[in-house]
């Protein structure tokens, strides 16, 4: 079997990593829309409710959401350079 | 192994709502919350030990005996850190039953108790506990498996209105609503019940991710620090 030059063996490794970033920026956008889905759903239900203890359920959840999609926006953005 | 463990989160599952005094079927209900402010008019005690014995024990010590023969095995770096992993999330099942267990005793005196203050807290207690097992049996079907993500949420509503850290419990002491016997008694099972929601949020960090190990590396870049 031929044997890879180091050229070869590190155009591979970057190559190889590239593809691992491509497939993570698609899983997370991904990702990212049923976070911002699942923020929509819970703000539409936080309006429907009157019960003070299920809107500060709703509220913490939207905010842990809205945390999650910020983090998600700044990997996505290091991610497409 | 996965399985078994699952197996065992279950059967505790219906140990701590037995002695939480919560029908199964409470939990599908949406309005649940509303349903357990209500003080049940009686309450039913449970022989947790004899549980424990029967569904708990037995299938743990099965699983602790499982792993470590795999670990004494040739082949156990195929495995990684899950075996590890299981273990570990088999214990904190363990733990989490044998904090209730801690807890039930107070639980069921306050929950019939005449004074009305000490009641309302021993059944927020339970209420909080109740959602907790909600959210981790959605998280367990959820077929997206966004397990991980989901998590942050459970941690959020932990204990985010328990008397210790809102305060109530000073007021409760001030007010002289609940004798100083009373609230050391709340602020002991309060502990427990922390322990019980951590216990079971640790465990489910581990049965519940992702078996992808993409889908794990993105949610994990996402989870925010607890």
């Amino acid at each position: 079997m031929k044997k890879l030059s180091l050229l070869d063996k590190i155009r591979h490794f970057f190559s190889k990593k590239q593809k691992h970033q491509e497939a993570k920026r698609k899983h997370l956008k991904v990702l990212l829309k049923k976070l911002k889905k699942e923020e929509v759903r819970l703000k539409t239900k936080l309006a429907d409710k009157k019960d003070s203890s299920r809107n500060a359920h709703y509220e913490r959840l939207i905010k842990v959401l809205h945390q999650q999609r910020k983090k998600g926006v700044a990997l996505l953005r290091e991610l497409s350079h | 192994m996965r399985k078994e463990v699952t197996h065992l989160y279950e059967n505790a599952f219906d140990i701590i709502i037995q002695v939480m005094n919560i029908e199964k079927d409470d939990l599908k209900d949406d309005d649940f919350i509303e349903r357990l402010a209500t003080i049940p008019s009686k309450v039913m005690t449970v022989d947790i030990d004899k549980l424990y014995n029967e569904r708990i024990k037995l299938l743990y010590s099965e699983i602790i005996a499982f792993i470590a023969r795999i670990q004494g095995g040739s082949d156990t770096q195929a495995y990684g850190d899950t075996l590890y992993d299981l273990r570990d999330a088999s214990r904190d099942v363990v733990e989490a039953v044998k904090d209730i267990k801690h807890l039930q005793k107070n639980l069921l005196r306050y929950l019939v108790a005449s004074n009305p203050f000490i009641q309302k807290e021993y059944n927020a207690i339970r209420q909080r506990l109740a959602l907790l097992l909600k959210d981790l049996n959605a998280i367990a079907a959820d077929s997206d498996n966004e397990a991980l993500l989901a998590l942050d949420g459970v941690r959020a509503d932990l204990f985010a209105d328990d008397a210790l850290a809102g305060g109530s419990l000073d007021n409760l002491i001030r007010n002289g609503s609940i004798t100083p016997e009373m609230a050391t008694s709340l602020m002991n099972d309060s502990s427990y019940a922390h322990d019980v929601a951590k216990n079971l949020v640790n465990m489910a960090k581990v049965i519940f991710t992702p078996t992808d190990s993409m889908m794990r590396e993105v949610q994990e870049s996402l989870v925010l620090d607890s």
